[in-house]
């Protein structure tokens, strides 16, 4: 309502808050060249970080340069906009202090020490104090902008992606599968690339495999927590639950192999995994799933902790001792080693692509059916649901079931590269982190929760050696994504599932086209905004 | 057959026990004891609750709002002079002065914590009405951040504990001897709770309170000041959970270790729930049975089975009472 009108009525003068975040940009901007100049010629602080983990490239040195003089100009820039009170300026202000941001973890990326690191929070938090004013309410007023819109780049990626034929959208899926092949091999010499392995004792393949597992993990999540609405914070307990049933089966360790002399295979344990972890979603489901909310979530957190217990107390399950030699899945290259080793994480990274690849198929399949239909009619609105004559409580068993059955994949993945299975990798702080993984990526958004699954296991991996401060950061990265992007990374939004391409083609007479709010088609994103007009 | 022969030693025989004698014989000391950590979770609970049924909104990060009121009334105390490890002879008024002076600073700076936790993580989301999933992310972004704020400055390890008050029998109860610790928490956690309860039944700000639970548009038209009662509301939340905080650390004083708070709030969140969330009288409810629970199954069971008999008490009591055991009405409460 006034915000729009502002937007194309003369302004009068810019709010306070925005000019403070114009000077402190300014400074900033300031700062940020003298900064890229000493850590360019060595002097200031960042020398003191010479012995860093990976030798900084002249390339490295023009890549900080480059962005520290587009920083300080934009931030520049956005401050003598400011003071002409020109709306562009909160562009300027905005790509500016991201761009600061960004090359605050470029110089950490580069040189991580502590110092380093004192060094970048001194940029960024300024620089996130001006994104902060520029997104503030009398800001936002001024400018008339409607920050709660999803991002315009986001959706017109989409949209383009929607548009695409089928055929076109394979064929570029199949290109990010074959980058996604090839990321094991990317040297900690490339350019701006190799950063994102540079930590030294950091075994690249294995943190990727960690990633892919992680991924699983959450795509089993999102059917629960994005599909069907239910907040599930105890998933640990079907990921331990996978992990134990493969250490059970086949450990030297394990009491209960016995009863077939042979030891089992791993890929036989897979399935017998993902049956027994089903069937504890089912018994856990059964008797909670009337739980509505908040109550659900906290029985789920219990749930967890009670898997977790078991596994600290049953004398079988041997608590922190654990379970070794556990099994991996067969082959071996020409020379006799095994391909699946604990050493090696690329076979196991791959394997996990290609599980996701078909988890991917299934769920998309399941999301688009019949299943798939309830889940959303029970996330939207349970009640309407029922009357609807949805029986809910079914399918909500289903998800939970599903859902259950990725978890207890992603834990056979799991214990097969550890070799070693014991009671501390379960606790519901990694209960948290999973769901923490969907909901940054953006639930209901399957390649969003990839997305957040892939940060939520890579950053804590990558700052290793900042190991103390790691988590603080991980803590107000949280925070801070969240409050720039409430529907997470990648947010999902509603449409037509069923037929929905062909329903369009045929009401629009073309692909879905960027959504008014006014359409037949009005997202439930857009309608917020409709609600404040 | 010979799977089960297998699974035996799974289950092997001593994996469990169920020690009825010493259930007896323990009876009333376990009872005590429960009603004392029940009383601590209780008051902790009581932040949960209160946030609950005001915004329909787990404070994940209520377990640091917590944890910092240890920090803050463990430094009172060693800022006073008491060093770990001693025994002091300081009169029994002054020891009493101290604890209430920790007990203070403890209720400060946890009060301080929620409402900058409030102010940070939950305020900007709700101007922008965020769905409740992200709340949740933001309060364990919260609650990640301020654990290692203390894991950064005091390391992974307990500070050595100060025993101000060394634990002695006071009376007998049946076959139990209580102590004066446990005198001294189960009274004042009760009287803090019947207060609170009171301020929010009796009072102005407390009727503000329940008329924005109940229906916050409303209550805004009406003319209560909504972003006023929400930050009341987190206050009081923090300052009895900074107040249990400083219980707790007399009664486990190597408890201040920076991620002590996670399991006690996990604890105290299932007793506000137990209780039925968003219900004050449910928190202390919910607080002591599931206190009274702990102790009776470590007995029966054993000490490693404690958190799981809380766990399994919380589903068992949610299939037969979905919303709790008094149900959860923080705006239903009668004026």
């Amino acid at each position: 309502m006034t915000a729009i009108e502002t937007s194309t009525t003369p302004r009068k003068t810019a709010p306070a808050v925005l000019r403070a975040g114009a000077v402190v940009g300014l400074l900033v901007a300031v700062m940020s060249i003298g900064a890229a100049v000493a850590v360019a010629f060595d002097i200031g602080p960042a020398h003191s970080a010479r012995a860093a983990a990976r030798a900084r490239t002249t390339g490295d040195v023009v890549v900080g340069v480059v962005m520290a003089l587009l920083e300080a100009g934009l931030l520049a820039f956005g401050a003598f906009l400011v003071q002409r009170r020109d709306g562009r300026a909160r562009s300027a202000l905005m790509y500016g202090a991201s761009l600061t941001i960004g090359s605050s973890l470029f110089w950490l990326l580069v040189q991580q020490k502590l110092s380093t690191l004192l060094w970048a929070i001194g940029f960024a938090v300024p620089a996130l104090a001006v994104l902060v004013a520029v997104f503030v309410a009398p800001a936002t007023r001024w400018f008339g902008a409607e920050y709660t819109a999803p991002s315009p780049r986001v959706s017109r990626l989409r949209l383009w992606w929607n548009a695409l034929p089928r055929a076109q959208q394979w064929l570029w899926s199949l290109i990010a599968v074959a980058i996604a092949v090839v990321l094991p091999f990317i040297g900690t010499g490339v350019p701006l690339l190799g950063l994102i392995n540079s930590e030294p004792g950091f075994d690249f393949p294995i943190a990727l495999f960690d990633a892919s597992y992680y991924a699983l993990i959450a795509l089993g999540l999102n059917v629960v927590i994005g599909q069907a609405g239910l907040l599930d914070l105890g998933y640990v307990g079907f990921f331990a639950i996978g992990a134990y049933v493969v250490a059970l089966l086949t450990s030297s360790d394990s009491s209960i192999r016995a009863f077939s002399h042979t030891p089992w295979a791993w890929i036989i344990c897979v399935p017998v995994a993902m049956a027994i972890t089903m069937l504890s979603g089912l018994v856990l489901g059964a008797p909670t799933l009337r739980l509505r909310g908040d109550y659900l979530a906290i029985v789920t957190l219990g749930f967890g902790e009670i898997v977790r217990l078991l596994a600290d107390n049953l004398p079988g399950l041997r608590g922190n001792v654990g379970f070794q030699n556990l099994a991996q899945p067969p082959g071996h290259h020409s020379d006799g080693t095994a391909i699946f080793s604990q050493t090696d994480g690329k076979p196991w990274y791959w394997l996990t692509i290609g599980l996701i690849i078909v988890v991917l198929l299934l769920v998309g399949n399941l999301e688009r059916s019949r299943v798939g239909r309830a889940w959303v009619a029970i996330r939207e609105d349970e009640d309407a649901a029922e009357i609807m004559g949805v029986p809910t409580f079914k399918f909500k068993l289903w998800a939970f079931v599903i859902g259950a059955a990725i978890g207890g994949l992603s834990g056979t993945l799991f214990a097969g590269q550890i070799g070693f299975v014991n009671n501390q990798k379960f606790d519901p702080a990694t209960s948290i982190l999973f769901v923490a993984a969907v909901v940054l990526g953006g639930a209901g958004n399957k390649v969003g929760v990839m997305l957040g699954a892939f940060l939520v296991s890579f950053i804590p991996y990558r700052f290793n050696s900042i190991y103390n401060e790691k988590g603080l950061i991980f803590g107000i990265a949280l925070i801070a994504l969240m409050l720039f992007r409430t529907q997470g990374l990648l947010g999902a939004r509603q449409r037509l599932l069923t037929y929905g391409r062909s329903a369009y083609h045929r009401i629009t007479g073309g692909p879905e086209a960027l959504d008014t709010g006014k359409g037949a088609f009005a997202t439930d994103v857009t309608k917020s905004s409709i609600g404040e007009a | 057959m010979s799977l089960l022969h297998a699974a035996t030693p799974l289950l092997a025989e001593d994996w469990i026990n169920f020690d009825t004698h010493s259930l007896k014989q323990l009876f009333w000391a376990d009872t005590i004891s429960g009603l004392t950590y029940g009383s601590i979770y209780a008051l902790v609970a009581l932040g949960y609750t209160l946030v609950y049924g005001l915004l329909r909104l787990i404070n994940f990060a209520h377990s640091e709002v917590f944890i910092s009121g240890a920090f803050a009334a463990y430094f009172t105390l060693k800022f006073c002079g008491f060093t770990p490890g001693d025994s002091y002879a300081t009169s029994t008024i002054g020891i009493i002065l101290f604890l209430i002076l920790a007990g203070l600073v403890a209720a400060v700076v946890s009060g301080g914590v929620a409402v900058l936790i409030e102010r940070v993580a939950y305020k900007p989301l709700r101007a922008r009405n965020a769905p409740s999933l992200v709340f949740l992310i933001t309060a364990i972004g919260a609650s990640l951040a301020i654990q290692q704020v203390f894991f950064v400055w005091r390391g992974a390890n307990a500070e050595p504990g100060i025993q101000l008050v060394i634990p002695q029998p006071e009376l007998q109860v049946f076959s139990a001897t209580v102590n004066n610790v446990q005198i001294a928490i189960v009274v004042a956690a009760v009287v803090l709770m019947v207060a609170i309860d009171q301020f929010i039944r009796r009072t102005r700000l407390g009727r503000g309170i329940r008329a924005v639970a109940q229906d916050s548009t409303t209550a805004s038209l009406m003319g209560v000041n909504r972003e006023r009662v929400i930050m009341l509301t987190f206050v009081i939340g923090g300052v009895a959970a900074g107040i249990g905080a400083s219980f707790y650390i007399m009664l486990l004083p190597a408890g201040v270790i920076y991620n002590g708070g996670f399991l006690l709030g996990i604890k105290a969140f299932v007793a506000a729930v137990l209780g039925g969330i968003g219900n004050l009288r449910g928190a202390l409810l919910g607080g002591l049975i599931l206190g009274l629970a702990e102790n009776y199954g470590q007995t029966l069971f054993g000490g490693e089975w404690r958190d799981i008999v809380a766990y399994v008490l919380l589903i068992i009591v949610l299939m037969f009472r979905p919303t709790g055991i008094l149900g959860e009405s923080l705006g239903r409460a009668r004026a």
